[in-house]
């Protein structure tokens, strides 16, 4: 969780874009035209290199990937994807769906399983769908971005004294245990409240929940 | 009737010491106690309920005096000389009423080896077996048996019946069948001892006399027997006979059970060893069998010999055309022919619980394949000395079990009471088999499917995509078009694709057509007699697994023609292989293919193919080369077309014609290099000529 210190936007992104993963160059920009004639935004990759060199970690939407890619097949590449740190929806395409593959996908976590040629309504629909997933998990992940960035400004011994908290310790214990008094105690924690912007002890458990 | 030697009385009579008198009373057996004079000294309890008789009352007195003089009794003399005497004796006992005993009597000796005291143990001889009548001459040894012979008798009338009517017919019954409802009701302990091995009289009851009685005496034991049942029922015969040393009787006890006789064979203890022997080696020979771990029935067969050699008697050299006159033989031997023992493993092959449900006719072992109890009468027929195949058995709960059945024919016929039959269960192994093959047959089909498989895929792949180009595009174009402002650029942009996406597609189906017949051949010089030769090699192991011989008849001195040898050996092996599969698929009793090759009148070079396959439907004739056309329900419809691409590449033709009713003819002409490339004109319509 480190490198999100760097996190330049850590609030949620409003532009959803949709990846397009598609080695037929014809496919795809017929796709490309298809989402522009939709009002929706997309980018086209030709392969999982050029999505991975060229595509931004922080963009928004869901990936349309094509199971069958030259080099890297679709669920390797869902891998990868997690790996390195992309946290988008997918939607897998085939030219030859069979059910072994698409309940593999579909196990592996995939918003939908469309087969080619594409009905652009069942499209729509998938991508609506994987917009909405990942609009949830962006939230969710600018949620705990603020919370860590809170959680960074208290001091060492807030920070001691909330995570005794948070396990269930009165201050009495707690000042036992850190070997302070309990008036100190009492301090940190109102401090430490305020700084993380938690009004009541549920909402502070709430966000160290976050935080693991 | 053996004299009893006089002896001078004297006074007064020996004591016997208290010890023995008690010893003696305790013993539930008669026990008299003699004196070396024969008086008799003691008498116990036994002998008082045996004889009627108080000790008092015999004390000091003569056997003879006691039990009569004119009664049977041990023979002193030998007793005196021998030291011991044993056998049945009939006495007189109080009242006079006669008493049978078995008795055992033994002479004690001093150091001078002078008789000092004769000890005699009796029991009463079992009534059931003797009914009042004595055995006659005493032996060493009595065997005796009780025998119910109701069934017998029954043969025996009907035997009677048929030959007063003057018939002979194949299947009279001959004295073994007699012999085989002789039932054992009883036998004494040295019967059992001696010829059953010692088992239980109540296992034996029922089972059949003959087996039990000593090998060497049932024929002659059997004619007595018959002799007997002869008499009126009202009769009580006794005859007897001598056979060696060995007396051998047989008598019916009471005129009220006509059914129950009696046979006894006595002997001598000097020769009993022969019998021990013999029963020892019974016995042997049975736990041998009982501890193979193999299912083993022995049969006794006997009556089988007597009917092959009547068969042979008349003349008869063919038994499977006597069999079809005779049907009756086969059950008649099924149902004369009787498993005598059966081992544990034989028992665990049938699934029976009870002995006894396995010591009956042998029909049982033929439910599961009845015509192979008619193979097995042919092979003794035949004289062989074993028969084996491998047939089902219906064990006892109804299950089908398939296992390889052994049977040893005696060549002694006497032996054949001891005719051995084996199965050894390959249930499993066939099972195994069985599935073997059928993988097999499901992976060549597999493999062939895909092969197919892979080509539809593949073809699916290709063509799908620039569809899926198509499909989209025209979407988009319609929502460009349905735009307050039509964006016609896009529109034509998008158009353009779907052409070009549209080419794409034709483009991939070109491509797989190629794929099928190669555009670029590799021309040579070929001897179309050589590609057939090589072609056969191909296709051998197929022909042969479905029992179809090839012909070839190949001319010699064909001219060689210019063609590809790896797409002209693909059209002789597809004609080929349709040809066995049209074969195999109508299972016909003529399985040929015929392959020739001869010279054309036109400067070409002709091969044809003709099978006995039953020929083309006259409506699929004129299709059968169209592609995807197929008569096979897993067929592609490649084959032939493909074919007809080849030879029409070739500049030659391809026709086919039903030869009669028997099978179809493929016909195929290829020019000769420096012949005529012009287009043959061909009579034939349905002949594919070259373009």
């Amino acid at each position: 969780m480190a490198d999100l210190d760097t996190t330049p936007n850590p609030t949620v992104s409003q532009r959803q874009i949709v990846h397009i993963v598609e080695d037929d160059e014809q496919f795809r920009l017929s796709l490309l035209d298809l989402f522009e004639s939709l009002d929706i935004e997309a980018e086209g990759f030709e392969d999982a290199n050029t999505f991975f060199s060229n595509a931004s970690k922080y963009n928004a939407g869901c990936v349309l990937l094509d199971v069958h890619l030259p080099g890297l097949n679709g669920f390797d590449f869902q891998k990868e994807l997690e790996g390195a740190g992309f946290d988008l929806p997918i939607v897998f395409m085939t030219a030859h769906g069979d059910v072994a593959t698409s309940v593999n996908a579909m196990k592996a976590g995939a918003v939908d399983f469309l087969e080619k040629p594409l009905g652009t309504y069942e499209l729509v629909d998938a991508i609506n769908a994987a917009f909405a997933l990942d609009f949830g998990q962006q939230k969710q992940r600018a949620g705990r971005i603020a919370v860590q960035a809170r959680a960074a400004s208290l001091t060492r011994r807030e920070t001691q004294v909330l995570g005794l908290v948070v396990r269930g310790l009165m201050n009495k214990q707690i000042a036992f245990e850190l070997g302070i008094s309990e008036i100190m105690v009492k301090l940190h924690r109102g401090s430490g409240m305020r700084k993380m912007q938690a009004a009541s002890l549920a909402e502070l458990v709430r966000q160290y929940e976050l935080l693991k | 009737m053996r004299p009893t030697p006089r002896f001078e009385r004297r006074e007064p009579v020996d004591q016997v010491d208290l010890l023995s008198v008690q010893i003696a009373d305790a013993s539930h057996e008669s026990v008299i106690i003699y004196d070396a004079d024969a008086r008799i000294i003691h008498w116990n309890y036994a002998s008082q309920r045996l004889y009627g008789r108080s000790n008092v009352e015999v004390r000091g007195k003569h056997p003879d005096e006691v039990f009569g003089a004119d009664t049977i009794g041990p023979d002193w003399t030998e007793l005196k000389t021998g030291g011991s005497w044993q056998g049945i004796a009939q006495r007189a006992g109080f009242g006079n009423v006669s008493v049978l005993a078995e008795i055992r009597l033994r002479a004690l000796r001093d150091e001078e080896g002078k008789i000092t005291r004769i000890v005699e143990h009796g029991l009463p001889a079992d009534a059931r077996i003797v009914e009042g009548h004595a055995p006659g001459i005493q032996k060493d040894w009595i065997a005796v048996w009780s025998i119910d012979t109701s069934g017998a008798a029954a043969i025996l009338e009907h035997i009677g019946r048929i030959r007063d009517q003057g018939l002979t017919h194949l299947t009279a019954i001959g004295p073994e069948v007699v012999a085989e409802h002789l039932r054992i009701s009883d036998m004494n302990v040295a019967a059992v001892r001696l010829f059953a091995g010692g088992a239980s009289v109540t296992s034996l009851v029922g089972k059949s006399a003959y087996r039990y009685w000593p090998q060497k005496h049932r024929a002659k034991l059997l004619d007595l027997t018959i002799r007997v049942l002869q008499a009126s029922e009202s009769e009580t015969p006794f005859v007897t006979a001598a056979v060696g040393d060995d007396v051998l009787s047989v008598w019916r006890g009471k005129p009220d059970h006509p059914h129950l006789i009696s046979t006894s064979v006595t002997g001598s203890w000097n020769g009993p060893d022969r019998y021990w022997d013999l029963a020892a080696s019974e016995q042997r020979y049975r736990n041998l069998i009982n501890n193979v771990p193999l299912p083993i029935w022995q049969v006794d067969a006997r009556v089988m010999s007597d009917v092959i050699q009547r068969l042979k008697a008349a003349g008869i050299t063919s038994i499977e055309s006597h069999l079809r006159e005779e049907p009756d033989l086969v059950r008649f031997a099924s149902e004369a022919v009787v498993v005598t023992d059966v081992n544990d493993s034989a028992m665990r092959l049938f699934r029976g619980k009870l002995r006894d449900d396995f010591l009956k006719n042998v029909t049982y072992l033929f439910s599961g394949t009845p015509e192979a109890a008619m193979r097995v009468v042919k092979a003794h027929f035949d004289g062989g000395r074993n028969y084996s195949e491998e047939m089902k058995i219906r064990t006892f709960d109804g299950d089908l079990r398939d296992v390889l059945f052994y049977v040893t024919f005696p060549q002694v016929p006497e032996k054949l009471d001891k005719t051995l039959i084996m199965m050894i269960d390959v249930t499993d192994q066939r099972r195994v088999e069985q599935q073997l093959r059928k993988i097999e047959a499901d992976f060549a089909h597999a493999a062939r499917v895909s092969a197919l498989g892979e080509l539809v895929t593949s073809i699916a792949h290709e063509v799908r995509q620039p569809l899926s180009v198509i499909v989209t595009d025209a979407d988009t174009g319609l929502r460009w078009l349905g735009r307050d402002e039509p964006n016609v650029t896009k529109v034509k942009a998008i158009i353009a694709r779907i052409a070009e996406n549209a080419h794409r597609a034709n483009e991939v189906i070109r491509r797989i057509k190629e794929m099928a017949v190669k555009t670029d051949p590799m021309r040579s010089i070929v001897d179309v007699n050589d590609l057939i030769r090589e072609a056969l090699l191909f296709v051998k192991s197929e022909s042969q697994t479905h029992n179809i011989a090839i012909n070839t008849r190949l001319v010699v001195g064909l001219p060689e023609i210019f063609g590809d040898r790896v797409q002209l050996q693909q059209v002789i092996i597809n004609l080929l292989i349709n040809s066995i599969h049209a074969i195999s698929g109508n299972q016909r009793p003529n399985r040929l293919i015929s392959i020739e090759t001869s010279l054309g009148t036109k400067a070409d070079v002709i091969f044809s193919v003709r099978d006995t396959g039953g020929g083309i439907p006259s409506d699929d004739i004129d299709r059968i080369f169209d592609g995807f056309f197929s008569s096979k329900p897993d067929g592609m419809g490649m084959g032939l077309a493909i074919c007809r691409s080849i030879i029409i590449d070739h500049g030659g033709t391809i026709t086919a014609r039903n030869d009669g009713g028997h099978g179809a003819i493929f016909e195929v002409t290829l020019p000769l290099p420096n012949g005529l490339h012009d287009t043959p004109d061909d009579p034939d319509p349905r002949s594919m000529a070259g373009r």
